[in-house]
């Protein structure tokens, strides 16, 4: 599987407990600083198929703020109902301070 | 947890036991707002955690839109600031058996209700005195590790188990009404069934119920330990006066795995009742979830029992029956969702209608990719009674698994007049016959009752067919 | 990943003042008035009601600029001697100007007089009339097929007592196309009706079909769906005149990634009525079909019977169906069933036919086929579905048993 790594953001756009919308290759991807560390998952909820990046970081969850379903942003597993499966996770690096994302071309 | 400092936190919390001496003032008002919200709180003498939520559910029940696809011409009707949202009990007695209105004594009278039974059923005394029976059932119980208690003792005497388990099936934002129950819920039961241990007699809020959480906003959490076995009942078919008119409860079962756990709802508030709940069940590998719903009272009733199978050979299944006469709209239905293999549910909604009353099935059943073997069947069947009287069906089913038998049928009818016929055939009046052939219809869920629910729903009906006919 | 599908500009008003321009004032008038009833409705996406479950990246839903349709019609010479028209819907707008004004002016109360069928009906060019004088009885069926387009459209009146059967068939290439059918079956008609799906399998297909049934009447119709890779189709029968008979049938063959999207309305609004619908769907690959149904009974309504039933098959992991049928009952003396089925091919079936020495492969195709069989019965006019079942074959060959 050809991987990319795409540039998404700079670390200073992402503040510590916060959520960034960005685009790589047509697929919308939140990235999420918690604790200081930048992951990033599919910005859809597997529950309504909704964006998931309006919602708050609550630890090392991001909740959806439709129905409260939530996220562990590092493993993407469902942590709480309404959702029922994980949501995709990428394989953040970070270089000079951008943010780079590895997705799949 | 990334939200605010709430600037209302009295600074007398900083105690955080509850000091037998202090007595906090706590003015009844109506209308919802976070200083109510933080005097509920200081009330209960709550963790910190629990006081953070609250608001945090306000803010999400204020941002949240009421739902679109229901029927918003009655919901509509609610105004939000003209309804007490807490009240102690020394708040409600003074209440004279003189207001409660008619109909309900005369239907007391006929159902053969208790004389102190009668007192609190229709808001007149705080506290039902049943305690020599509650009492026999405690020490039984805590001979077994069971624990049974209302939420807000729950959450006192076991903080750790309650933090684990809250608001992790059914979230403030599900939907607007479990956003405002999470806000300002009080009272409703904690139940906590060690592993392997059956619970055979019926536990029931009946016992230790107060006005104070008369079923406006209760909150229930039960969690069943892998193994074990519950059965909960909630409500009674006797009609239940409340002058409370917004009730919105939240209901949730965790059922680890191999358990067990049978919810049996008997509803019947008087007509001024707005009752919208969110009831929801969490089923591991191979458990077993029943919904007994009964719905005959209210004025609008919006209700959803749902079952989430995260296990393998989890089951859920929901049995539910509505009445509705006049001016009433029974809106209920049930949410399956298969999210393991080898999962089944069975929904089986019968309900009747009557002198333009209206009962509406709403229901989804979701099965996610890779859930093989998954086998659902959903039966609702609809009696109209007259002409006047309305039923609506409005079934779902979104399937992404290819091997998978799921089954939907619905009938509506009315009551054939050859059948009719038949029975008064026998030499019974029209009413006695009528009421034979609704008994009939309701026999499956009936029968799942415990004897003496089933005799007086049975008594109940015969006393609304009388009405429907005389 | 899917591919986009490219369109040209968008259509707009100055799109329909051309059309206007040498027609009649009434028409440029309903023209207005679809448009604005177009320009106010939302342009569907995810988050649509009724649409999130359908995958719709890189297909573009806007409503292409009009582009004329090419019909070809077949009739027998023998019935239009004897008094049966075919002939483009923009002929009929002089020839049969009463007819047609009435038809055209009439407003639809079906639950979705969604956003393409208000640009078709502002936007439709040549369209197709066809009109069977009372009591006329016709000998052959009358053929519609299209090939190029983006807004068809097309009328079917028939008179008192007439009977008729017409077989309509897209097969457009344009990436989208939006076509309104109008079915006015008089008192004591019968009249079949087939629409048969197979556009391009780049396009995206909308399809309005409303039929109105008088005292008596009866009409059965066949929604056939193979083709194109996004169909929507609403089918709307108002059973208006008491005595009035509907038979709604649809088969869907989907395979690859096609997604199919049916909405039906089982209107009763008449005492006596009686409809019964039939929907059966085979889903091969990863495609998807999506089933609504509503049964309305209106109040005065009475004794009438309403049945639905909707079964999927599912021939592979990975195909997906939605079924959701629903009932708004205000009458109670009446009888009224709905179901719906989700599954794989029945073990049991396959099982007796493998038995019987068949090879799986072989096995599943049979019971496809005999999934198929029941739907064209109903149809009863086996001269029109004969040539659907060798529309299947081809795709009946690729299913695989597992």
């Amino acid at each position: 599987m050809p991987v990319q790594t795409v540039a998404v953001a700079r670390r200073d756009e992402i503040p510590e407990g916060t959520v960034k919308v960005g685009e790589v290759n047509g697929v919308r991807i939140a990235l999420c600083n918690y604790g200081g560390r930048i992951y990033a998952i599919d910005d859809v909820c597997t529950h309504d198929r909704g964006p998931l990046g309006q919602g708050e970081l609550i630890g090392h969850e991001i909740e959806c703020p439709r129905h409260g379903a939530r996220f562990d942003v590092e493993s993407g597993r469902a942590t709480r109902l309404p959702a029922v499966r994980p949501v995709r996770t990428y394989p953040v690096h970070e270089r000079d301070g951008a943010i780079e994302v590895e997705v799949q071309t | 947890m990334a939200t605010q400092e709430k600037t209302l936190v009295d600074k007398e919390y900083k105690y955080g036991f509850r000091d037998e001496n202090v007595t906090y003032t706590f003015k009844a008002r109506k209308g919802i707002d976070h200083e109510i919200v933080e005097q509920i709180s200081q009330m209960k003498n709550e963790p910190q955690w629990m006081r953070d939520f609250r608001h945090r559910s306000l803010d999400i029940f204020f941002a949240k839109p009421m739902p679109a696809w229901a029927n918003l011409e009655l919901l509509g009707q609610i105004d939000f600031n003209d309804i007490y949202y807490y009240m102690r009990a020394s708040d409600v007695v003074g209440k004279t058996w003189d207001e409660v209105p008619e109909e309900i004594k005369r239907t007391y009278d006929r159902l053969g209700v208790p004389e102190a039974e009668r007192k609190f059923l229709g808001g007149v005394t705080a506290q039902y005195d049943s305690e020599v029976v509650y009492h026999s059932i405690r020490t039984d119980l805590e001979a077994k590790g069971v624990l049974f208690s209302d939420m807000d003792t729950g959450l006192r005497e076991h903080e750790d188990i309650v933090r684990e388990y809250f608001a992790t099936v059914i979230p403030p934002a599900d939907n607007k009404f479990s956003a405002l129950n999470s806000a300002v819920w009080s009272g409703g039961s904690f139940i906590w069934v060690p592993p392997g241990v059956r619970v055979d007699i019926p536990l029931q809020a009946y016992f230790r119920i107060n006005a104070e959480s008369m079923g406006q906003f209760e909150r229930t959490l039960i969690i069943a330990e892998p193994g074990s076995f519950v059965h909960y009942i909630e409500g009674c078919t006797a009609p239940t006066y409340s002058s409370n008119s917004l009730h919105s409860a939240v209901v949730e079962l965790i059922a680890k795995e191999g358990a067990h756990i049978r919810y049996t709802t008997i509803q019947n508030w008087y007509k001024n009742i707005y009752n919208l709940v969110t009831k929801r069940a969490l089923a591991h590998k191979n458990a077993h979830v029943e919904w007994v719903d009964g719905n005959i009272g209210s004025r609008l009733t919006m209700k959803y029992p749902s079952v989430y199978m995260v296990g393998e050979g989890a089951r859920g299944d929901v049995l539910s029956i509505a009445y509705a006469s006049e001016g009433q709209h029974q809106d209920a239905g049930s949410k399956m969702v298969h999210a393991a293999p080898n999962t089944t549910s069975i929904i089986t909604s019968k309900s009747v209608s009557k002198g333009g009353g209206r009962t509406s099935y709403r229901g989804l059943v979701k099965v996610y990719d890779g859930c093989e073997g998954v086998k659902s069947n959903v039966r609702c069947d609809a009696l109209l009674m007259d002409p006047e009287s309305r039923s609506d069906t409005y079934p779902t089913m979104e399937i992404d698994a290819k091997d998978v038998r799921i089954e939907h049928e619905a009938t509506v009818s009315k009551v054939g007049e050859e059948q009719l016929f038949y029975v008064m055939s026998r030499g019974l009046s029209e009413v006695e016959a009528t009421t034979m052939i609704v008994n009939g219809f309701f026999e499956p869920f009936v029968k799942e009752l415990p004897m003496e629910y089933a005799v007086e729903l049975n008594r109940l009906i015969a006393l609304e067919m009388e009405g429907s006919v005389g | 990943m899917a591919t986009n599908i490219e369109i040209g500009a968008d259509v707009d008003r100055t799109a329909i003042e051309q059309l206007v321009k040498s027609e009649p004032d009434w028409l440029g008038d309903l023209r207005r008035a679809a448009f604005a009833r177009y320009e106010q409705l939302p342009q569907p996406d995810a988050s649509t009601p009724g649409w999130r479950r359908l995958s719709l990246e890189g297909i573009d839903l806007r409503a292409p600029r009009p582009a004329p349709t090419t019909f070809v019609t077949q009739a027998s010479a023998a019935d239009r001697e004897r008094g049966l028209i075919v002939c483009s819907l923009a002929d009929a707008v002089g020839s049969h100007e009463a007819d047609v004004r009435r038809a055209l002016s009439i407003e639809h109360q079906g639950k979705s007089v969604g956003r393409y069928a208000a640009i078709a009906e502002a936007a439709w060019q040549g369209g197709v009339f066809v009109y069977a004088p009372a009591h006329f009885v016709a000998q052959e069926p009358v053929r519609i097929e299209l090939s190029a387009g983006t807004y068809p459209r097309v009328m079917v009146i028939a008179g008192e007592r007439a009977e008729l059967t017409v077989a309509e068939t897209h097969r457009e290439q344009d990436p989208v196309s939006a076509g309104v059918v109008d079915l006015l079956c008089g008192a004591g008609t019968v009249v079949r009706y087939l629409h048969v799906q197979d556009c391009a399998r780049t396009a995206a297909a909308f399809s309005h079909q409303r039929a109105l049934l008088e005292r008596d009447a009866r009409l059965i119709t066949l929604n056939f769906g193979i083709g194109g890779r996004f169909a929507r189709t609403d089918v709307e029968v108002e059973l208006r005149g008491p005595g009035a008979e509907s038979d709604m049938l649809g088969l869907v063959f989907a395979e690859d990634r096609q997604q199919f999207d049916y909405r039906t309305l089982q209107g009763h609004r008449s005492p006596n009525t009686r409809s019964d619908l039939l929907f059966k769907a085979a889903l091969d690959d990863q495609s998807h079909a999506s089933y609504t149904g509503v049964i309305v009974i209106d109040r005065g309504a009475q004794r009438s019977d309403a049945y639905q039933a909707n079964r999927n098959l599912l021939l592979k992991e990975g195909a997906r169906a939605d079924t959701e049928p629903m009932l708004e009952i205000e009458a109670d003396d009446v009888r009224c069933t709905h179901g719906a089925t989700v599954g794989p091919v029945d073990e049991e079936q396959l099982f007796y036919a493998r038995s019987r020495g068949l090879e799986a492969d072989a096995a599943a195709r049979l019971i496809v086929e005999g999934f198929f069989a029941e739907v064209f019965e109903k149809f009863g006019n086996p001269a029109v579905t004969d040539s659907l079942r060798s529309a299947v074959a081809p795709h009946l060959g690729r299913v695989g048993a597992a």
